[in-house]
């Protein structure tokens, strides 16, 4: 088989397969609360326009610095934000779990027994009571972040999670999106600064 | 005791089958109590709204009795102003009112008969669009319309939301606020009511004749003599002060006549952001926590103890009445908010208001007082922070396209010379790193993609939200060879691994708007030599 030929089947099952995963989250129904895949269209509200395109690859050579901040960014909110509501008192359990990933003043302030007095909420009491998990996808960006230094770097991470009960998955909405500072410690870049 | 739903997507798909069945019904009800009202009920059509701009009770507070409005006069006295702009395409935009200009400190007048549901800042900030504007909405022909009033300073609003004015009451004094070229009166006149999706009309087409505020030549002509008979309205919130905020249908009927009327309390609270919080707190369900917080509006006793009331008459205070939680949520809130704003005059606190007055009312506002501004630390950090981000994105669901004074498009309208529109009125604003989101600057400005979100959201008649950073948004609309790009495409650079670390949007010629880097403001700059084009409308 030519290379063309090839690249050609490619794409022509890349498109089935998109527009299959389409259909299925426009009408499967059960994981989704839009018609359209979270992160490859806007959020219509009463048009939805949905592009099935890959976005375009940049070839931009990595960075090791940039990615091993943002691999801490990743794992720390990866585990940050995966919540089990049946034994966890609040979010502030699993920021506990993420500690090795923040320097010690955040800890410090994170880990500090505060709270509202009024709980996690009525959503986080019906997760408990339905022996839900809730699990974090991480995706890490700059948009527009200061210039990186050697001992700073700045990433906005977004947090799309996902309930779990039984058999059956939930979007949680809305996403999180959090703003991240971090510093550098012995040569390991620890998150400094978590901003909502 | 209703419990929450926590799978979205099925409680989504039954809120929306709920919504449609209690629209149906409300219209019906709409319909049927038309013979009940003891005055003329003015025809939903006559508002500009959708078949789903229904409500709740019609005795409430959707239901406002206004007098018919005499014959309109001028808004300002003879001599004292020029006409130097009148009403159609300006600067590739529709001017949507006509332009008076006069020395700052020149009488302004009411227009018509009726009552002032804006006066104050339009939320646009500092520099930007009025930044200061008056609505009042009137009756005129047994027909809404609303008259806007812009420009004006701080001191030179005369007038509070909710006071009833005649034509000729001296209301403001021309300004030269927000996105003003010079001192003068910006003047409106919108059939349908303003904040109801009417429409803006010539307002020279009505002015054309009509008699100068009193004490000039007409006075005590037919503007005195106001026709006498009152009528109800049963409009979206018009005619009630901060009522026309609430998109009509955005949330159970039972609750609508209630959010706008506790949306009226206080100008700081708004019906939308009682919307969206009782959404955070509750879904709209009447349930406790294992805190023991309640009801709709999630009160713990002792505050409720506080700012409960029977307000739908019942013979009970109750968290779980509608009426009574809603209300009491709006007293609250309206409490915290004169709070903060003391301290932030004082200096013990800074912050966006708008933020803290969410997280006061999450963990007290003396955790605002605390903290000197946004509380963090423990559950603040992992309960509070997240929990103000949330309302905050819920408020545009809830949000009256154009209830603040900012640019209105309608979704038949979208296209990429709005969006560019939308991005221009914010020329100026600080760059804030995590600054802006669909509802305009946060934290006191923009990033590159908050601008774009922003701009794009309004650009497209509030239809196409953007993810919120520029990696993401790459991955939105298709990609356009850069040199085919069009106004109001957005335009991508910065490029690394993960993807492109800036976003802005083209406006033709090699040019963008965008919000550069810390230390710069929204601006229009050449493109960038790396950047790659994408169309999202």
């Amino acid at each position: 088989m030519s290379n063309t030929r090839t690249f050609v089947l490619l794409v022509v099952a890349a498109a089935i397969i998109a527009g299959l995963v389409f259909l299925f989250s426009d009408f499967g129904g059960k994981h989704t609360g839009t018609a359209a895949p979270s992160h490859t269209s806007a959020t219509l509200s009463t048009v939805t326009t949905t592009t099935v395109t890959s976005p375009a690859v940049v070839d931009v050579p990595s960075n090791p610095a940039t990615d091993a901040a943002e691999d801490t960014v990743r794992q720390a909110l990866s585990v940050a934000f995966t919540w089990y509501p049946a034994t966890d008192r609040s979010p502030t359990d699993a920021y506990a779990r993420a500690r090795k990933w923040f320097t010690e003043p955040l800890a410090a302030l994170l880990l500090v027994d505060v709270d509202t007095g009024r709980g996690p909420g009525t959503q986080w009491s019906q997760w408990a009571s339905d022996n839900a998990k809730i699990v974090a996808d991480v995706n890490v960006g700059c948009s527009g972040c200061p210039p990186d230094t050697d001992i700073l770097i700045h990433r906005v991470a977004s947090i799309h999670q996902t309930a779990i009960a039984d058999d059956e998955t939930t979007t949680v909405t809305p996403d999180t999106t959090v703003w991240i500072t971090l510093t550098k410690h012995g040569g390991e870049w620890l998150i400094d600064n978590i901003r909502y | 005791m209703a419990k929450i739903p926590t799978r979205q997507p099925i409680s989504g798909i039954r809120t929306r089958i709920t919504l449609s069945l209690l629209t149906a019904a409300t219209t019906l009800a709409v319909t049927a109590c038309g013979g009940f009202a003891a005055h003329p009920v003015i025809k939903k059509s006559r508002c500009g709204t959708s078949s789903t701009s229904d409500r709740g009770p019609a005795t409430l507070a959707g239901t406002t009795e206004l007098k018919a409005s005499g014959p309109i006069t001028q808004p300002t006295k003879a001599g004292t102003t020029t006409q130097t702009s009148g009403f159609g395409p300006r600067w590739g935009t529709e001017h949507k009112g006509v332009d008076f200009a006069g020395p700052v400190g020149t009488p302004i007048y009411a227009a018509l008969d009726g009552i002032a549901v804006k006066a104050g800042p339009s939320g646009e900030g500092p520099g930007v669009g009025f930044e200061n504007w008056i609505v009042i909405d009137s009756l005129v022909d047994d027909k809404p319309v609303s008259t806007v009033y812009g420009h004006m300073f701080t001191d030179g609003v005369l007038i509070t939301p909710g006071q009833q004015v005649k034509p000729g009451d001296h209301i403001a004094n021309i300004g030269n606020a927000g996105g003003s070229t010079g001192p003068h009166l910006h003047f409106e006149y919108w059939e349908g009511g303003r904040l109801q999706g009417g429409f803006a009309i010539d307002p020279m087409t009505k002015l054309g004749g009509a008699s100068s505020p009193a004490g000039e030549d007409g006075a005590g002509s037919p503007n005195i003599a106001l026709a006498a008979a009152s009528s109800s309205i049963d409009c979206a919130g018009f005619g009630v002060a901060g009522g026309g905020d609430l998109k009509p249908g955005s949330v159970p009927a039972e609750f609508e006549p209630w959010f706008r009327k506790a949306g009226s309390l206080c100008p700081q609270i708004s019906s939308a952001l009682l919307a969206a919080d009782t959404k955070a707190e509750s879904g709209f369900h009447a349930v406790t926590s294992p805190k023991g917080a309640k009801g709709y509006t999630q009160f713990m006793d002792p505050t409720w103890a506080a700012y409960g009331k029977d307000d739908d008459g019942n013979g009970t205070i109750s968290q779980g009445d509608v009426g009574d939680a809603v209300m009491a949520q709006g007293r609250y809130f309206c409490e915290i908010a004169r709070q903060v704003d003391g301290w932030i005059a004082d200096g013990s606190v800074t912050g966006d208001a708008r933020s803290l007055y969410i997280a006061g009312y999450n963990a007290g506002e003396y955790a605002i007082k605390n903290a000197g501004g946004m509380p963090s630390g423990g559950d603040y950090t992992s309960e509070t922070q997240p929990y103000v981000q949330k309302v905050l994105s819920f408020i545009p669901e809830f949000e009256q396209p154009g209830g603040r004074g900012e640019l209105v498009v309608s979704p038949s309208s979208a296209s990429g010379t709005q969006v560019i529109e939308a991005a221009r009125q914010y020329l100026g604003t600080p760059y804030v790193w995590g600054g802006g989101g669909i509802g305009g600057p946060t934290g006191g400005g923009f990033d590159c993609s908050g601008l774009t979100t922003y701009a794009t959201y309004t650009g497209s008649g509030n239809t196409v939200t953007l993810p919120r950073t520029s990696e993401q948004q790459w991955t939105v609309g298709v990609e356009i060879p850069i040199n085919q790009a069009q106004p109001g495409d957005l335009v991508f650079g910065s490029w690394s691994a993960s993807g492109p670390g800036h976003v802005g949007i083209a406006i033709g010629n090699g040019q963008m708007i965008h919000a550069p880097t810390t230390g710069d403001v929204v601006k229009q700059a050449p493109l960038q030599n790396d950047m790659k084009a994408r169309r999202v409308i």
